[in-house]
């Protein structure tokens, strides 16, 4: 792992959010009047105007842009308007409990996947197979707010086990992580199920057979290993899009993470609050992507990273 | 002359076969049987909906939050009724019409968008075929949820604003896989040879690229079917997508959710026809790959186990 | 007693084109320290009877039909699995044609190897280290210490191929299969894996199978050769025999389709037609339709194979009669 990787990296990620946040300043100031992202529909005319001045929207777009592109470099979002406190305080205190949620979450998919997936792959034709293969993809397929309301209808609502919403001891961390679980799951399950077959039928391990290695070892010294590469690369694109999307699920339990975060800031107009947001979001998947390459060269020899 | 007749035959052989052996693969598929009967279902619920078939269903305060299952009642009403009285069942299949017909306009656009600019980089390359790679990177390496929220935060919820956001954030996933055949194909001999005899750009792209481009492109979108309905739903259902007094599955969601103890069904259903659509299209799209992957045809024709 | 004996041994594959034979009726036998070629083209079931002698046979879709298979003495196909793997490694091994698919690409080829002696546990953990090295030594590999923790991506075909040799004879097997060990090799590879392949193996006076389509290297190596076509052996000979007064017409065919040295003759003889389809075997004699002496009878019955002369047999109702 060289140094020149790392550079490679950062200058791209940092071009990359660049890109990003320069095309929103466009498209904002592009798509009409910049006020409405602050401001609901049915603001006065003054209160239009103050805004107007507050952020500068009376100047010159170059000017406006050098101002907004020097408050970027030095991470200056703004002030959010709901919680009157910079935006980017507001972001920093939300971004632990996603990733703790999409940590424990994904981590318990990947583990609980390779698991059924494997058992499904051995069972290949089978009823046990048919049976993983009809529940994962249900897994991959139910909308994850409808699971956490369901789940809240069933075991708060009904059973009155576990809170409806909110945050505090573990009893509140149940159902959003249950929720989040099942898209991964199921979709890793049909990844690990397909790769797995693939290995067992790969010349490799008849060769462990031709070796005498019995079954056991077949599978989990020789084919898990390989079968385990591709999920790995999926449940870094997972973890990528978790680092923002676990949104809906936050939304439904008013778990205070980033994805509530964002939503609430797009619903009630909080533009400092979106930026800040997006651009922490960037910053994780960005990491996470480093760590996945890592771990990925750990597990394959085959791959070197350049 | 004859030649060509024969081949003609040959080839209306060939389909003919290969429907049969579609029929006989699909027997031993008992899932992708269930999700053919589901999606038919649909199809026909669209179909009386578009149609106008289903009558009028004005609101009825006497039949508000009515529970479901009541066979007593008129079959509109027999998954019960909203808080407005309105039959729910009727409601489903309007949805249906929304839902599926976003997500299908939403596949279309993404697969003839990204086809198109994913053959121009591969088949051209150079700096536009740079261009359009490092935009497709670039959205890719944000989160789809990510990508479509701001998009609708900047240009406002509205149908055509929805379809052009969920087109354009799964763009890149076909922009990729066309420009990855397409410079496969570039390079096979007959391409090459195509050259030779003179045919233009145009005339190689459409004969020799987009023939062999196109398999990929529709699994992809059979797959991708699915996620948007999924991202449509969510979106729908956290407000930022279809808007009232449209109606999506996602939005009846998030209709019923005030109701939830005291009217599960009005948040039940809904969500239900999501999975089961979502899981059809999954499961068709899974059974698809096996079907056209001779490797693996056995396990659909063995009767061992 | 022989110490292989093969006797009718029947495999099929469920394919979606329905249930085909890969192996229809095979019997042979292999003696102690001999080598035994079984020549034929792709498909004809070569890779299969390895594969069935190994326990290699997924099922499904693949099923021994019928057929025993006695090594040294006990018929093996009835045995439980764990006593069928505790056989494969230690006293029968499998060279495969591809090295590259057949070792593990995240595992060191050390370790690979050392897994051999894990497996059978006859060889103190104390001492296994040693024993890898001495291996990779003997099958003449550079620098063994620094080689054994690489992985299988780091050599060239011609080495991974040695290493696949040093895992196979690592505990001095009664019988070494390979199967086609040397197709995907460069010319000059190839020259020296038979000639290594050759030398390990007299080293512990083991028996061996060698599959293969290339004449020259069943005139360098066998005792003795056993030509197969569409699943069926057609004709058993030594090889100085089967050379000089082959009887079955396809291996007259195979050998009147390559150059020799020996002769004068300038016109090469392909065989007609090709092999063929598994799913769709003609009735009969499945090489009748591309045999020039083929008659009625040969599409009604099934030629036996019969005693010809000491060690001989053939499947043919018409066979060449020597000149």
């Amino acid at each position: 792992m060289s140094l020149a990787y790392f550079v490679r990296r950062i200058i791209f990620a940092a071009l990359a959010l660049a890109a990003l946040m320069t095309s929103a300043f466009i498209l904002v100031r592009l798509t009409g009047d910049p006020v409405n992202l602050y401001l609901p529909v049915d603001a006065s005319d003054a209160a239009r105007e103050a805004m107007r001045v507050r952020l500068g929207l009376d100047r010159s777009l170059l000017a406006q842009f050098l101002d907004w592109a020097g408050d970027m470099l030095r991470l200056d979002f703004g002030m959010s308007l709901w919680h009157n406190r910079p935006a980017m305080d507001v972001v920093l205190e939300a971004l632990p409990n996603t990733l703790a949620l999409g940590a424990i979450a994904l981590t318990l998919a990947f583990l609980a996947a390779i698991v059924a997936g494997s058992i499904a792959a051995v069972n290949a034709g089978g009823w046990i197979d048919r049976g993983i293969n009809v529940l994962s993809q249900a897994a991959a397929s139910v909308p994850d707010f409808w699971l956490g309301l369901m789940g809240v209808l069933l075991f708060a609502v009904t059973f009155r086990l576990l809170p409806t919403s909110g945050f505090g001891g573990p009893v509140y961390w149940v159902l959003p992580i249950a929720c989040l679980f099942a898209r991964p799951f199921g979709t890793l399950v049909q990844i690990v199920r397909g790769s797995m077959i693939e290995a067992l039928n790969a010349t490799f391990v008849r060769t462990a057979r031709a070796k005498g290695a019995r079954s056991k070892r077949v599978i989990f010294v020789h084919a898990l290993r390989n079968a385990l590469l591709p999920a790995v690369t999926v449940t870094g694109d997972l973890a990528a899009q978790f680092a923002g999307g676990g949104g809906v699920v936050e939304v439904v339990f008013g778990f205070p993470g980033i994805g509530k975060l964002l939503i609430d800031g797009i619903l009630k107009r909080d533009f400092a609050i979106v930026q800040a947001s997006i651009f922490a979001v960037a910053v994780v998947i960005f990491i996470i992507n480093i760590l996945v390459d890592m771990l990925y060269a750990s597990i394959d020899p085959r791959v070197r990273v350049e | 002359m004859t030649e060509t007749a024969s081949e003609l035959l040959n080839e209306r052989e060939a389909a003919n076969g290969r429907f049969a052996w579609f029929l006989r693969a699909l027997r031993g598929d008992p899932m992708a049987v269930a999700a053919t009967i589901w999606l038919l279902i649909v199809v026909l619920a669209i179909v009386a909906d578009v149609f106008s078939l289903l009558g009028e269903h004005r609101i009825s305060l006497k039949a508000r939050n009515l529970p479901p299952f009541d066979f007593s009642q008129i079959w509109t009403l027999w998954l019960g009724a909203d808080a407005l009285g309105r039959p729910l069942l009727v409601r489903l299949i309007q949805a249906a019409s929304t839902t599926i017909g976003i997500a299908l306009v939403t596949v279309l656009t993404s697969l003839v968008g990204g086809t198109l600019l994913g053959v121009i980089a591969g088949y051209f390359g150079g700096f536009i075929g740079n261009v359009i790679m490092r935009i497709s990177d670039i959205i890719l390496g944000f989160p789809t949820l990510l990508v479509a929220l701001f998009g609708l935060y900047l240009f406002g919820p509205s149908v055509l604003n929805l379809i052009l956001v969920l087109a354009i954030t799964r763009m890149p996933a076909y922009i990729r896989v066309a420009r990855a055949e397409t410079l496969e194909a570039r390079e096979r001999l007959f391409v090459d040879a195509a050259r030779v005899f003179g045919g233009g750009s145009l005339w190689i792209l459409r004969m020799h690229i987009l023939p062999s481009v196109a398999p990929t492109m529709l699994t992809l979108a059979s797959v991708n079917l699915a996620m948007v309905m999924l991202f449509e739903s969510g979106l729908s259902y956290l407000g930022l997508g279809i808007q009232p007094p449209a109606v999506s599955w996602g939005l009846m969601v998030a209709q019923g959710q005030g109701y939830l103890s005291t009217a599960w069904w009005l948040g039940f259903f809904p969500g239900l026809a999501v999975m089961l659509t979502t899981m059809s299209f999954n499961l068709l799209a899974n059974w698809f790959r096996i079907v056209n992957d001779p490797s693996q045809h056995w396990r659909l024709v063995s009767r061992r186990r | 007693m022989a110490l292989l004996e093969i006797k009718n041994l029947q495999v099929s594959f469920d394919t979606a084109a329905g249930r085909i034979l890969a192996l229809n009726g095979v019997s042979f036998s292999l003696e102690r320290g001999e080598v035994l070629a079984l020549l034929g083209e792709s498909g004809s079931g070569k890779s299969v009877t390895a594969a069935a002698i190994m326990d290699l046979i997924t099922d499904p879709p693949g099923a021994i039909n019928e057929g025993t298979i006695h090594f040294d003495g006990t018929d093996i196909l009835p045995l439980p699995q764990n006593e069928r793997r505790d056989l494969c490694g230690s006293r029968i091994a499998l060279i495969f044609q591809d090295a590259l698919a057949a070792l593990n690409p995240v595992y060191p080829v050390g370790w690979q190897i050392a897994e051999t002696f894990r497996i059978h546990g006859r060889t103190p953990a104390g001492g296994i280290n040693q024993a890898v090295l001495d291996l990779l030594t003997a099958v003449g590999i550079p620098d063994p210490g620094r080689r054994a923790k690489q992985y299988p991506h780091e050599f060239s075909g011609g080495m991974r191929q040695r290493i696949m040799i040093a895992m196979a004879v690592a505990l001095e097997p009664d019988i070494i299969i390979a199967d086609e060990p040397t197709t995907a090799l460069d010319v000059t590879i190839q020259a020296q894996i038979v000639d290594l392949l050759d030398r390990v193996r007299k080293r512990s006076d083991a028996s061996m199978i060698f599959i293969t389509h290339d004449l020259g290297v069943v005139a360098e190596l066998a005792d003795r050769v056993a030509v197969m076509y569409a699943g069926r052996i057609v004709e058993t000979a030594d090889v100085v025999e089967l050379f000089e007064d082959p009887r079955h017409p396809y291996s007259n065919g195979l050998l009147a389709s390559q150059p020799r040295m020996d002769s004068d003759e300038t016109e090469l003889l392909p065989i007609p037609g090709s092999a063929p389809n598994p799913a769709d075997l003609p009735s009969g004699c499945a090489f009748r339709t591309r045999c020039s002496r083929s008659a009625d009878i040969c599409a009604k019955t099934v030629p036996a194979l019969q005693s010809m002369g000491p060690g001989r047999q053939v499947a043919c109702h018409f066979p060449v009669v020597p000149a």
